[in-house]
């Protein structure tokens, strides 16, 4: 009696913990396949300061996501020093805007020479209603990475998240692809970060840190290589980005491309410069930063970037050009951090000397004609045209 | 789903638990379906159209056949052998086809764009076509009585442990099965979780490991010594071996956790002394499905000779072809075809038996073996030549060159120890609790701390 009793309630826990297990694996999947859901617990588990809170190891961001806390050979002090322009004096006839990500947040306005004001939108963050002062010279930098290149000019996406401020109903112009959007939603029912989401949930906690430091510092010493989705350079001396040097992603800077797939960038490129000149900007630019692999193992690079600069296809647009220069650098490696995607001081203040020079020259260019003809009525003359 | 991811452990340890607090073996299956459909559908979503397409006409294929009889039924038969051949060629050799004859095509019509379809081949498409047709021509045979449910049939061909990349099941070890209630066995879960671990221990540590080696040599063929794409080579052998192999004992463990035993796929294939015995032991569900289905109703050896050697031929050019669709895997079929067809045996003779000979035909057979998976992992043809000719073409320079020398001797090691396991210690279960303990705590640690996750999908998933 006894013996069957404790039988039956040996079943009975095992099934409660069978179905305890069930219900925390289901609503873990659950969870960890919606995107909105995990936009919430990430943004939580980022503010906590605790065991439950989020690795991150500061300044270097492959450091990070590779756990090679302990490996003191990819971590550099290297910090950027913003210093104003020298011979920054005269007049300030420049309104410049910059659509860019990462590598330019940090910027200081006074960073950059001959400007009236200065305005940043960081892609994929935030959206941007721009007013511009028809008295200045607007001037815009889309400034990209390499690596997200292929992805964002495959369709005309920074007019949709760039764009003036207007009224309301000159607004529905630009909500057009979204209420199409809406019509249609996506048919995958799967997040494609689902893995990434569960190990964020079940092991991104800072108590699992010194097991993931261990396995990190183990692969590295054992086998001189990074895990997760940082990669050591042949050199030995730097970590890269796993997916711009992978064989096929389009992140990468050796994944090839067909000449049909640049001619579809040309023609949104060419499509997105005269809809911002037809919104006012008196200049477009385009800044694509070469990936560190681009530069330091450039052995099987697909030359996506001297294909895109070409002068004779993107017609309305300047090019503030990082490829050339970093290229032929003498030493190439000061240009980008050790352990980190982004570039270094020297390859920041690089590109600062080159941006300044033509805000420079636009902004006597600027001088010249408002002396001559008049810049500001001109041009506010357009601005009103365009709104009629 | 991948079985090495988060997603995948998950999903097993909800399934599985599922499983066993259903007293019903119908809700079983209706569990184990829609678990199926989920872990096929974790790929891309809308394949599963095509696939429960396919069932259908296959299930009603099956029971007509069962139903009628003299042309009625063949012709059933090859409504089913169309469907699933059709699609196959629709998905896999459409593109293969137009790409072939596209010089022509310019040729002929100067100026004619090629249609070619930017479509992905559904995953695992070969696998279930295949044990689909399995089904068919064995009920067509009479060997295996109708499917009458439903669900049950849609489960034989889809049930998830071995849905994407085999073992290519037949209906007679299947279906009984799956209409069988299975009572929780702790012995059954525990030998079932430790292969599943063995799996994870060959893909994750060895596999995943040796192809960021493998990877480098491929990719810079014209530049490494010949030593160094010499162990590529070898490595890409053991590679392939330990991805799919693992891929294989994580499905057939998961399988016997829930009390279902699959076939075996694999048995020691680098072992083989002659490429023959190799094909008798690698992929052992694909080889004998040709064999059933193809090889046997082309004749097999009862005409004669001459037409055995153009039957083996004709079944590994198939055989290439069902890997790819790609000329690299019709000339590495076509290669081991010659090779199976015309090289004569080897003499049973007390000589021949020695252990020095067979060590030595052994290691002839995997030199050859290792030669032939060039054009299997190359992706063209003139680049698997270029690869050989680089290591024959002998440019001296150490063996190492552009590897890492820690990891392509640690690789070894492992290697070596993945062998021994897999020669002395044949069985998963363990009897003793705090063996298994321990075993279990060892590979988990040695898998973590060793093994590189990166979602590098199974090879065979594209075929």
């Amino acid at each position: 009696m006894r013996t069957n009793l404790s039988i039956s309630n040996f079943n009975d826990v095992r099934k409660i913990v069978s179905v305890f297990f069930i219900f925390i694996g289901l609503a873990l999947l659950l969870i960890s396949n919606s995107d909105h859901l995990m936009e919430k617990i990430i943004a939580g588990r980022s503010a906590l300061n605790n065991s439950f809170g989020i690795h991150q190891f500061p300044g270097e961001d492959l450091v990070s996501i590779s756990y090679l806390d302990n490996v003191k050979r990819f971590q550099d002090k290297d910090e950027f020093i913003f210093n104003k322009p020298v011979d920054d004096t005269g007049s300030r006839n420049i309104d410049l805007y910059i659509y860019g990500d990462s590598y330019l947040m940090e910027i200081p306005d006074s960073a950059f020479s001959s400007i009236n004001s200065y305005h940043y939108c960081r892609r994929s963050y935030q959206d941007m209603n721009y007013s511009l002062n028809p008295h200045k010279k607007n001037i815009l930098i889309i400034e990209i990475a390499e690596r997200f290149a292929r992805v964002e000019f495959e369709l005309q996406e920074t007019m949709r998240h760039f764009k003036k401020k207007q009224p309301e109903v000159s607004s529905l112009r630009l909500s057009g692809p979204s209420v199409i959007y809406a019509k249609f939603p996506d048919l995958d029912i799967f997040s494609p970060d689902v893995n990434r989401n569960l190990e964020f949930n079940l092991y991104g906690y800072r108590f699992w840190d010194q097991v993931k430091f261990a396995k990190a510092s183990l692969t590295y010493y054992l086998f001189k290589r990074a895990v997760g989705d940082a990669v050591v350079s042949d050199d030995g001396n730097r970590l890269f980005l796993k997916e711009t040097m992978a064989e096929n992603d389009r992140a990468s800077s050796y994944y090839p491309f067909e000449q049909k797939e640049i001619q579809k960038m040309f023609f949104n490129l060419n499509a997105t410069c005269a809809y911002y000149k037809a919104d006012g900007f008196d200049e477009v630019y385009l800044s694509i930063i070469p990936n560190p692999v681009t530069i330091l193992q450039p052995l099987h690079y697909n030359g996506l970037i001297p294909q895109l600069q070409q002068p004779d296809s993107l017609k309305c647009m300047h090019i503030i050009d990082m490829y050339d220069p970093f290229s032929k650098d003498p030493d190439p490696g000061r240009l980008f951090k050790t352990g980190d995607t982004h570039w270094s001081n020297n390859g920041i203040q690089l590109w600062l000397k080159t941006v300044n020079a033509e805000l420079k020259k636009q902004n006597l260019q600027a001088v010249s004609k408002r002396n001559s003809s008049g810049y500001g009525l001109s041009n506010l003359k357009k601005d009103t045209a365009n709104h009629q | 789903m991948s079985f090495i991811s988060l997603q995948f452990l998950v999903f097993f340890m909800v399934v599985t638990l599922g499983y066993y607090q259903l007293r019903n073996q119908r809700m079983r299956i209706s569990l184990l379906l829609a678990a199926s459909c989920y872990f096929y559908m974790a790929f891309v979503p809308k394949y599963i159209l095509i696939l429960g397409g396919m069932i259908v006409i296959d299930y009603l294929a099956g029971l007509q056949i069962a139903r009628s009889s003299g042309k009625s039924r063949k012709a059933w038969l090859i409504v089913s052998i169309i469907a699933n051949v059709g699609v196959l060629a629709f998905f896999k050799y459409f593109n293969f086809l137009f790409g072939t004859i596209e010089p022509l095509i310019h040729w002929a019509s100067p100026g004619t764009d090629v249609p070619f379809l930017k479509i992905l081949l559904p995953i695992g498409l070969s696998f279930h076509t295949f044990q689909a047709m399995s089904y068919t021509i064995e009920v067509y045979r009479g060997r295996q009585p109708a499917e009458k449910d439903f669900l049950t049939y849609a489960l034989y061909v889809m049930f998830y442990p071995q849905l994407v990349a085999g073992p290519i099941e037949r209906p007679q070890n299947v279906l009984p099965q799956l209409h069988r209630f299975q009572e929780y066995n702790r012995n059954n879960v525990r030998e079932g979780l430790a292969r599943m671990l063995w799996g994870l221990f060959k893909k994750a540590v060895i596999a995943d490991r040796v192809a960021v080696m493998v990877d480098y040599c491929y990719n810079h063929a014209s530049t490494l010594s010949s030593g160094s794409l010499l162990v590529g080579a070898i490595f890409y052998s053991f590679q392939i071996y330990c991805d799919f192999s693992g891929y294989c004992d994580i499905g057939i463990g998961a399988a016997k956790v829930m009390g279902i035993r699959l076939m075996e796929n694999f048995d020691e294939p680098y072992l083989s002394s002659s490429i023959s015995q190799f094909w008798a032991r690698w992929h052992i569900s694909l080889s004998s499905w040709f064999r059933d289905y193809v090889y046997i109703p082309l004749g097999g050896n009862r005409l004669g000779e001459k037409r055995r050697k153009l039957n083996v031929l004709f079944v590994f050019l198939l055989s290439g072809l069902w890997h790819g669709a790609n000329w690299t895997f019709v000339i590495w079929g076509g290669l081991h075809g010659m090779l199976t067809a015309f090289l004569p045996g080897k003499k049973q003779n007390k000589q021949s038996n020695s252990f020095l000979w067979n060590s030595l035909f052994t290691l002839v057979n995997f030199g050859i073996v290792t030669l032939f998976w060039v054009f299997f992992r190359s992706p063209s043809i003139k680049e698997s030549l270029h690869y050989l000719s680089r290591i024959f073409h002998w440019t001296g320079g150490p063996f190492y060159m552009g590897l890492k020398i820690n990891e392509v001797w640690g690789s070894v090691l492992l290697i070596i120890f993945m062998l021994f396991r897999e020669r002395f210690r044949k069985s998963y279960f363990i009897k003793n609790g705090l063996a298994y303990a321990s075993y279990f705590v060892v590979l988990v640690i040695v898998c973590y701390m060793l093994g590189v996750f990166n979602e590098n999908q199974f090879i065979y998933f594209q075929f």
